[in-house]
């Protein structure tokens, strides 16, 4: 059984007399442990299918099912369940509170899903650890780097074990440094079983991974698998280079 | 998210913004001040007065001669000499409400009792008068009818006076002199307290009428049979506006008034004084009660119109939490009990307001400082009926909240 299913999946929206057809017709699968890059120009509905596939958007036509559950009728509150305990969302501005430390945000999600406070400590400090953070739960997002927050968001996104991480541009705010440090946690985690989707507009990033799905005005265009490159190969070459001109931030956990 | 997250979270954003969270609260602060100090000020005044009527005694009417306008002439209250004895005996006659009225003629003067004086008032009154004034001799007898139709030189003294000039010392049989008339000491008079005004009543001494007249402050009257006052006490259950009517009509009928001219006497009600001082109280009351209203609904508006601001500013902050899995329902409850939070804070900021403000009006009035534990209770469950009813608007705008719209703004 896939972990994603889709099929005839649009999400069109009505604007007066015209309709945006930002998702149309799309049928895709995806099985457990899978490392997806999604692709497409500006506007072709990458962000849509995120939403969708994320539960933070409701299709206006097709089915969606979530590890054998159709979710795209579901209400509200019940969709919020579901992202809880299925799906872990990064996004491109990091999107931390920033009155809460790192560990605060990264146990927000256990929170929600009623976790006592004793086992939410524990387990954030795990994903933190997870992503090389360890020794940073209590700083605020302010005082860390991009790379870093975009780390503790990770956490955040891996905390409940989500059947899914959905990550809409992660790099898009990062230098090309940070990008890879970044694209090898995820690298990581995927090694570790983790499902990833990533939506970027690199054709750098995507080399990554070992599938990549394109889409052009919200129609699926391109599906095809890879082999994917070797992260920390080209992480440590990048090192190599950038050495003497920053101080290269600490690797992550494998 | 459990209740203790909620309040955690909510106490945190509030910290945030911590001046604007002390300024939404003041209206709910005033408001609820204005309700304790309302309620504390209302029961203060009711038990003051209570207790003065009770020191006074109940179902009292004071007849004085004279009128502020009198033949167009102003004169103090009883300085006219227009009331007699002989008024009093038909009031207590005639009117049937009426259980005594007593007489009362007043002078001041000098007592000297061994080589000690002191200054204080002398009244001529009838054993009706302590009937009136429910005012009973503590120690020895009242007078005898004998020494009120002879005239005769006995006194009772008020316990300040037996206090000063005996000290600890029994003053019955004891000869003193009253402007230098030679008294003899035939009892002491209950303790009587202060007055609604202040002044101490046990500070007198009691001679017949008959007495005072000829020996003590009667020598240069016009009318030898003048009084400067008639109490009046009314029988328990009677009517007190109807008995001064008829005690009215009475007087005037007697000093021969006719329709359209003024009355020569003035007739007060001691009720009526302290009902005026009841109604002042009241009315500060009433003014209080409209501040705390107005201040309630104004504090309600204050933290409904920063929810707004607060839901709006934090739009992504909510996209995010719904994005890590808070439902509408969660949403909902952080901003109830984040507007919840600001109005209790500022109720329990009010209610310490409020309890100072009742403190200093009670020891400035002079009555008892009377907080109902209820009334504290009022004052929360108020101001956390505010605080969601002014929540509740954002807090549904907040849930309603499209995730996806949400991470987008900001
Ligand atoms: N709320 C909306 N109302 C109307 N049209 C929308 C709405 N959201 C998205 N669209 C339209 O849907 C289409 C797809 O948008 P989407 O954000 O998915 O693109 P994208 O591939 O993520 O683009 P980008 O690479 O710029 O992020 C666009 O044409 C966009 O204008
Ligand atoms: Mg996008």
């Amino acid at each position: 059984m896939p972990l994603i299913e889709v099929s005839g999946l649009s999400r069109h929206y009505t604007m007066g007399a015209e309709t945006v057809r930002a998702l149309d017709d799309v049928t895709l699968s995806i099985e457990e442990g899978e490392f997806v890059a999604v692709m497409g120009p500006s506007g072709s509905g990458k962000s849509t299918f995120m939403n969708v596939i994320g539960c933070l958007d409701r299709p206006t036509a097709g089915r969606y099912h979530l590890a054998g559950e159709e979710v795209s009728r579901l209400d509200a509150s019940e969709l919020a369940g579901v992202r809880n305990r299925r799906i872990g969302f990064v996004f491109q501005q990091f999107n931390l509170l920033q009155r809460a430390s790192a560990l605060a945000n990264v146990e927000l999600p256990l929170i929600y899903g009623g976790v006592a406070p004793a086992d939410r400590h524990r387990r954030a400090s795990e994903a933190l650890d997870r992503v090389g953070l360890g020794d940073r739960g209590h700083h605020l997002p302010l005082e860390l780097s991009g790379g870093q927050q975009q780390r503790v968001a990770i956490a955040r996104a891996l905390v409940n074990t989500p059947s899914v991480l959905l990550a809409d541009e992660p790099t898009g705010a990062l230098d090309t440094l940070t990008s890879l440090e970044i694209m090898a946690v995820f690298a990581a985690l995927n090694r570790q079983g983790v499902t990833v989707l990533i939506v970027t507009h690199e054709e750098e990033i995507a080399r990554f991974v070992r599938r990549v799905i394109r889409f052009r005005d919200g129609r699926l265009v391109d599906d095809i698998r890879q082999e994917a490159a070797d992260i920390d190969t080209e992480l440590a070459d990048w090192r190599g280079r950038a050495q003497g001109r920053n101080a290269p931030e600490g690797a992550p956990a494998s | 998210m459990t209740l203790s997250d909620a309040v955690v979270s909510s106490i945190d954003a509030l910290k945030a913004n911590a001046m604007r969270s002390f300024l939404t609260m003041l209206g709910i602060v005033i408001g609820v001040a204005a309700v304790i100090a309302m309620m504390a000020v209302g029961n203060g005044a009711r038990e003051k007065v209570n207790q003065q009527i009770k020191a006074l005694g109940s179902n009292l009417i004071q007849v004085v001669p004279g009128n502020v306008t009198s033949g167009g002439v102003r004169m103090g209250m009883g300085q006219s000499s227009s009331l007699t004895d002989d008024d009093a005996r038909v009031i207590a006659a005639d009117v049937p409400a009426v259980q005594v009225a007593a007489a009362v003629v007043r002078g001041s003067g000098q007592i000297v009792a061994g080589g000690t004086n002191w200054s204080t008032g002398i009244l001529g009154v009838t054993n009706d008068f302590f009937e009136a004034r429910e005012w009973p001799v503590a120690h020895g007898r009242d007078f005898t009818g004998e020494e009120a139709t002879r005239g005769a030189q006995v006194i009772l003294l008020g316990q300040t006076v037996a206090r000063q000039l005996f000290g600890e010392d029994d003053p019955v049989g004891q000869s003193i002199r009253v402007r230098n008339v030679p008294f003899t000491v035939i009892g002491t008079m209950d303790r009587k307290g202060q007055t609604v005004f202040g002044t101490d009543q046990d500070d007198i001494v009691f001679v017949p009428l008959l007495t005072a007249r000829q020996r003590v402050v009667g020598a240069n009257r016009a009318n030898n049979r003048s009084v400067n006052q008639i109490m009046v006490k009314v029988r328990e259950g009677e009517n007190l506006a109807a008995a001064e009517a008829e005690i009215r009509a009475l007087v005037r009928q007697r000093h021969r008034l006719q329709d359209g001219v003024d009355d020569d006497f003035q007739i007060r009600n001691l009720a009526e004084i302290s009902a005026t001082r009841e109604q002042s109280a009241r009315t500060l009351a009433m003014l209080l009660a409209a501040v705390a209203g107005v201040s309630l609904v104004v504090g309600g508006i204050g933290i409904m119109n920063i929810m707004l601001v607060s839901v709006s500013e934090r739009t992504r902050e909510i996209g995010v939490r719904m994005a890590v899995g808070a439902r509408p329902g969660d949403i909902l409850r952080q901003f109830l009990i984040e507007a919840t939070t600001l109005a209790l804070a500022g109720g329990a900021i009010g209610i310490a307001l409020g309890l100072g403000v009742a403190k200093v009006v009670a020891d400035t009035a002079g009555w008892p400082l009377l907080i109902q534990p209820e009334v504290i209770g009022i004052a929360v469950v108020f101001s956390a009926a505010v605080g969601v009813a002014s929540g509740l608007y954002p807090a549904i705008r907040a849930a309603r909240l499209d995730p996806v719209v949400a991470l987008r703004t900001g």
